[in-house]
């Protein structure tokens, strides 16, 4: 019976249908083949027991939390922050970019958030200050990915809610990776820089270091209480989403007074439709995992796996390999929900961590967003610097193989995401 | 045609209108609610036993009216590399068939997620800790579905004559107002 998702999921995929709709017609077609006394009302029925959960409820709030603290100005502050440690070394600017992906990622969970948000302003200034636009564009691009990988991330929360593991230990996981994904990127950016011979800018005093963390250490007490709040066990992940969106309104109306209370309902409705194009995926992924189940993939594709008579250092390379396909077409947040479900008992069956398996498959696909040809990230990107989409894929491919090489120590080293949650228990 | 697309585009515009408004209050809505639970039970021991279901319910609704919304402004995500890449007539027609299967699904959406809200009424189940019936929560499917199956005709009949969709932004209440 499988051949009748190959005959309408991938077709109407390809055929731009929205994936919501996809898999609300894929369902429909399955029941139809399969005869039977099963009843359509089980679409309906599943799409909104798929999406009725207190704990996805998160999801929503740290998309609003993202919202407001970026329409309150965030940017600029923690360019400021970035640029007064790294700026003075060579390629500083390009450095700073880099950095400021990485604090944006701390605050917000959204890649492409974080493209718009810092490449609207770095893309331009890095151009201005004699960077190749393509560099810039390319690797922007590649450093938003880490915003889902630096907690909080709306991609960890998506797979620990389609794979019952706890949302806290995959944030407290993502951490060392997301710092591992910066200094990775930051060497890279060094060795074009001295080749290149790129620019670097005036050596910051220590007062102004000062002062730039001052201004900047509000936004970024936000992740630490979040992060803190869920591990001691004081807030369910819900509840710090929703104090974090709390703290992200009181800090932009009345601290820094960055939003007047007329931009608010705009700002209300991006965050529903941010929330609400991912909650209705959520939904109908869950109706479209009853077929999932009933043609037993997950069971079919673990047996398949522990039959291969390879080691398991080649399997996870294959799975990796296969992500990577899957990421390169397909935007993150279906794909983990898709995947997650069908990969998650595979995987932990072949004697891999739940949560270093949630790593392996979220920052895999996250860093498809910004590979060529589909990449949300790098279309923002190519907008933002009016630079050819080909040229910008080839100038982010060094980036992205330095990403490829920081999940390959994910991969293959279960200490880098398993040391902080270790240290928390 | 053109002047059926006008009155059809006046009534598409008082639907957004009305469906934004819904989505911002629930989610607004929903947001307090949650937050105030939060704040009540940590400095007050104090919670309120409806709140977390009132949140679910609140957030349901939100985001199925978000959800139109997003149809409304073609914000749903999905795999454009296709139509992306090609032109003319051939791209033509592939934004039609998406169109064409999308208006299919819709319409599945809206009338068994309405059968589902009347079998639920029907069998008599009430939300746990308020007196509704638990076919509020459903009501949201057929309700958005409704919108949903509204735009995407219209953006079917503006492909057919005009071979191209109109763009609508995401609705700013206050624009114009502002400075």
């Amino acid at each position: 019976m499988s051949w009748i998702l190959f005959a309408t999921f991938f077709p109407l995929l390809f055929l731009s249908v929205p994936i919501s709709f996809v898999l609300i017609l894929s369902t429909i077609a399955y029941i139809l083949v399969m005869g039977g006394d099963v009843s359509w009302l089980l679409v309906p029925s599943r799409i909104v027991r798929g999406m009725d959960s207190f704990l996805l409820m998160c999801l929503p709030f740290f998309v609003l939390a993202g919202n407001l603290m970026n329409n309150g100005g965030i940017t600029e502050r923690l360019i400021k922050l970035a640029q007064a440690f790294v700026g003075h070394i060579r390629g500083g600017l390009a450095m700073v970019d880099v950095m400021v992906c990485a604090f944006f990622g701390a605050v917000s969970g959204s890649a492409v958030a974080a493209t718009s948000a810092v490449g609207s302003v770095m893309i331009p200034s890095l151009k201005k200050e004699g960077y190749p636009a393509d560099f810039s564009a390319g690797l922007t691009a590649v450093a938003s990915t880490m915003a889902p990988v630096i907690p909080p991330s709306l991609a960890f929360v998506l797979y620990g809610a389609v794979s019952r593991v706890p949302i806290g230990d995959l944030f407290v996981a993502g951490i060392l990776p997301g710092i591992l994904m910066a200094l990775a990127l930051m060497s890279v950016v060094y060795v074009y820089a001295k080749r290149d011979n790129y620019p670097r800018l005036p050596r910051t005093s220590w007062k102004g270091r000062l002062k730039a963390i001052k201004d900047s250490i509000l936004c970024l007490i936000l992740p630490v209480f979040i992060l803190g709040g869920i591990t001691s066990g004081i807030f369910t992940p819900t509840e710090a989403a929703a104090m974090a969106a709390l703290y992200a309104f009181v800090l932009s109306m009345f601290i820094y007074k960055t939003i007047a209370w007329r931009q608010l309902p705009k700002i209300l409705l991006e965050s529903a439709i941010d929330s609400g194009s991912v909650m209705l995926l959520v939904g109908t992924c869950y109706a479209f995992g009853w077929v999932l189940t009933n043609e037993r993939v997950a069971l079919r594709l673990t047996e398949a796996l522990l039959a291969m008579n390879v080691s398991l250092w080649l399997k996870l390379l294959m799975i990796n390999f296969a992500l990577l396909i899957v990421g390169m077409f397909m935007d993150s947040a279906p794909a983990i929900m898709l995947v997650g479900p069908i990969l998650a008992p595979a995987l932990a069956k072949m004697g891999i961590d739940p949560i270093v398996a949630g790593m392996i498959v979220c920052i895999n696909l996250t860093i498809g967003l910004a590979t060529p040809p589909v990449g949300v990230c790098l279309f923002s990107a190519t907008n933002i610097s009016r630079v050819p989409f080909e040229k910008v894929s080839r100038a982010a491919l060094p980036f992205l193989g330095t990403m490829m090489f920081v999940l390959m120590l994910v991969t293959y080293v279960p200490w880098v995401s398993l040391v902080l949650v270790n240290l928390i228990r | 045609m053109e002047l059926i697309l006008k009155r059809l585009h006046f009534i598409e515009d008082k639907l957004d209108r009305f469906a934004s408004v819904i989505a911002i209050v629930t989610f607004a809505a929903m947001s307090v609610i949650v937050c105030m639970q939060v704040i009540s039970r940590f400095f007050f021991s104090h919670s309120f036993q409806w709140a977390e279901e009132m949140g679910r319910y609140l957030f349901i609704w939100s985001t199925m009216l978000a959800s139109a919304c997003a149809v409304h402004s073609h914000l749903n995500i999905g795999v454009d590399i296709l139509v992306n890449n090609i032109k003319g007539k051939a791209q033509f027609i592939v934004k039609l068939m998406a169109q064409v299967f999308m208006i299919l699904a819709v319409y599945i959406l809206t009338v068994y997620g309405a059968q589902q809200t009347i079998d639920v009424y029907s069998a008599g189940q009430t939300a746990t800790s308020f007196p509704v019936s638990a076919a509020a929560l459903y009501l949201s499917v057929p309700v958005s579905g409704a919108l949903m199956l509204f735009y995407s005709t219209v953006q079917l009949l503006e492909l057919i004559s005009h071979g191209k969709f109109t763009e609508n932004e995401i609705r700013d209440f206050f624009r114009g107002a502002a400075k």
